[in-house]
């Protein structure tokens, strides 16, 4: 099932986001921090639970799936429940980065299951440092099951 | 009544002195006849003599007739009784008859007086009789006049209470025990809608067929048979299709049981809209929800929407031009570099903006949640909040907050308190030294928490002005702000019943009131 050849370092991360403008932003401020492992894009919640598939296929879990809330066709809340629901994505790390600082939407998103939730800054510079942080926390500290 | 007090009763009259005058001419004329007859009627020397004595005691009583017989003897005796003239009796005979004579004149004198006494005791016991009749009569006919009276008094209260009943508003029916109707008032056959002739002396279950199953007969027969009232509203339905609302009173009487009934249709109808307006306020009331719901929903929706959409695009502004500057300045001069810096601005301006309506929108909606609040604990948190920026404005804080508990929403609160001591250190920025004050007390039924500067200030002209959502006083360049502060703290107050005000006056510093009810 899960390859277990693989480390930490070159595990993927999930993006989960419909905004070009900020996938493009989070890829470049994941580069700026000269991080190096590679990013996949989902860019609709039915491509996010689409990777279900895949990783029931075999392929290598998330180090970390970064979820957008707002996404065309399924929303983020619901595209969460279905992941903790399966047995192989139960234990992924997800962190919710969103615009929503609604308190409905924290609440649901914890309820789900979810590790972390992050707002996105608007400003880049701050921007930058979340996406460090998150890299610091969630790529490098943090030691996911495999 | 009897003999004795009839004779005790009657006394004997004295004799008027013409019957003795009577008793006496009687013999004397006796004497004349028989002298003139005396050829005729010798030798009967008596012969006029005893009628004579007879109608003389007759007419005269004992003492006339005893007078009389005197008066006779003595005649007779000298006239006629030989030897003639004389007193003198030559033949035995003669001494006979004239004894017996006197005898019968005294006997009859007797029994005459004996007779006239039993005329008068009869006499004086009709009288008595007749007396005593008289006065029956009279107390019968008194009695008689009374119970006339008493009769026509009764008859006139009967008459007052049948005109009573007959035009009183509520309908009146007594039905007796053979359940015919004995009475009906002039409101029942109103209420009966049939004629009172149709129903007097007939059967009630005859006249309303049916009606023995209804729950007002139920009543009806409890009424008859326990002796029990009874009230109740019944609708009836009428054979005509007439349908009416009565109140019923049932109650037991000598004769049977008496309907009272009173029309409460109109009442009831009254009533019956009341309830469908009601009914109808109820369901307007419900949609009205209903829409709010939906409206509130929408509103969610739409600030959800702000938050996220809006920030996107911005996201991308500030994430380009921050590119651009770091990355490829070398290819811009000063100029481009200034644009550059003023779309950041703008985009962080704009940002701001999105934040502060989303925090009056949550303001708005999020549900309050009262507690109890230790206010210098929750000054002191907030203070805390802003070291950082107080410490960096060189600004001068005193706390002054006395021991006071307040009932309030915490985020609420804290939101106000944070946004006024903000402005405070916003707009104290070119006193020198630029203080700040914050400070609380007690006034009756209220808390008052103040935070007061000695900053630019304003005019108090403009002190309605500036608790509205988007406006400002000073220029953006030299004080930053979205002009949703101020409104902020005036809703969420508003939201826990308090309320916001300012006191200042411009270059004097300003000094903003919390009121926080207890």
């Amino acid at each position: 099932m899960t390859p277990t050849n693989i480390e930490p370092f070159n595990r993927p991360v999930l993006l989960v986001e419909d905004n070009p403008v900020d996938v493009d932003l989070t890829l470049r401020a994941f580069a700026r921090r000269k991080f190096t492992n590679p990013v996949h894009v989902a860019r609709d919640g039915e491509e996010a639970l689409a990777w279900l598939e895949r990783w029931e296929a075999g392929e290598p879990l998330p180090l970390v799936i970064l979820l957008d809330l707002k996404l065309p066709r399924v929303h983020g809340l619901e595209v969460l429940s279905r992941w903790r629901e399966s047995p192989i994505s139960r234990s992924v790390p997800v962190v919710v980065l969103t615009t929503s600082a609604e308190d409905k939407d924290i609440e649901a998103a914890y309820r789900l299951g979810a590790n972390s939730y992050i707002l996105k800054p608007v400003n880049f510079e701050k921007f930058l440092d979340v996406a460090e942080q998150i890299e610091l926390y969630w790529c490098i500290t943090n030691r996911p099951p495999r | 009544m009897n003999a004795g007090d009839s004779e005790a009763s009657v006394e004997a009259p004295p004799t008027p002195p013409w019957n003795l005058a009577a008793a006496a001419l009687i013999p004397l004329a006796a004497f004349a006849l028989q002298d003139f007859f005396w050829a005729q009627i010798q030798p009967y020397v008596w012969f006029l003599f005893f009628p004579a004595v007879f109608f003389s005691s007759g007419i005269g009583g004992l003492r006339a007739g005893l007078a009389s017989t005197a008066v006779s003897t003595a005649v007779v005796w000298w006239y006629f009784i030989p030897v003639r003239y004389s007193f003198s009796l030559e033949r035995p005979t003669s001494a006979v008859s004239l004894v017996v004579f006197a005898g019968m004149g005294v006997v009859f004198s007797f029994t005459h007086e004996r007779l006239r006494k039993a005329n008068r005791d009869t006499a004086a016991a009709l009288a008595a009789v007749k007396a005593a009749n008289d006065h029956l009569e009279e107390r019968i006919a008194e009695r008689t006049d009374a119970l006339e009276r008493t009769v026509t008094a009764l008859r006139q209260s009967e008459e007052k209470y049948r005109r009573t009943l007959d035009t009183m508003l509520e309908g009146c029916q007594i039905v007796g025990f053979d359940w015919r109707y004995l009475y009906l008032n002039q409101t029942a056959e109103k209420h009966n809608r049939r004629p009172n002739s149709e129903l007097l002396g007939r059967e009630m279950a005859r006249c309303w067929p049916g009606i023995t199953e209804t729950e007002v007969f139920a009543l009806e027969k409890s009424c008859m048979e326990e002796r029990t009232s009874h009230r109740l509203d019944n609708r009836f339905a009428f054979p005509d299709g007439h349908t009416g609302w009565f109140r019923l009173i049932i109650q037991p009487l000598p004769e049977g049981i008496a309907i009272f009934s009173e029309d409460i249709t109109e009442r009831k109808l009254a009533e019956e809209k009341i309830v469908r307006l009601n009914e109808e306020l109820e369901r307007r009331v419900q949609e009205r929800t209903a829409q709010l719901e939906a409206a509130n929903k929408e509103l969610e929706a739409f600030s959800y929407s702000v938050s996220h959409d809006l920030k996107a695009p911005l996201r991308g502004i500030d994430g380009y031009s921050q590119l651009l500057e770091k990355d490829h300045s070398d290819r811009l001069d000063e100029e481009g570099l200034l644009f550059i810096r003023n779309v950041r601005a703008s985009a962080a301006l704009m940002h701001q903006l999105i934040e502060d309506l989303l925090n009056y929108s949550r303001v708005e909606r999020r549900q309050q949640q009262s507690m109890d609040l230790d206010l210098p604990s929750l000054v002191q948190a907030v203070a805390a909040e802003r070291a950082a920026e107080v410490v960096e404005a060189g600004v001068i804080l005193n706390i002054e907050v006395p021991q006071l508990s307040v009932r309030a929403d915490r985020d609420g609160l804290a939101l106000a308190l944070r946004n006024l001591l903000g402005n405070a250190i916003k707009f104290s920025r070119g006193a020198l030294p630029p203080t700040v004050e914050i400070g609380a007390r007690r006034e009756q039924d209220r808390v008052i928490l103040w935070v007061s500067d000695n900053g630019i200030g304003f005019d108090m002209k403009f002190h309605d002005r500036i608790f509205d959502i988007f406006q400002r006083l000073q220029r953006v360049e030299e004080y930053p702000g979205t002009g949703v502060g101020l409104a902020l703290v005036r809703k969420a107050m508003q939201r826990m019943g308090g309320s916001a005000r300012a006191e200042s006056a411009p270059g004097k510093g300003a000094t903003f009131f919390l009121e926080i009810p207890l």
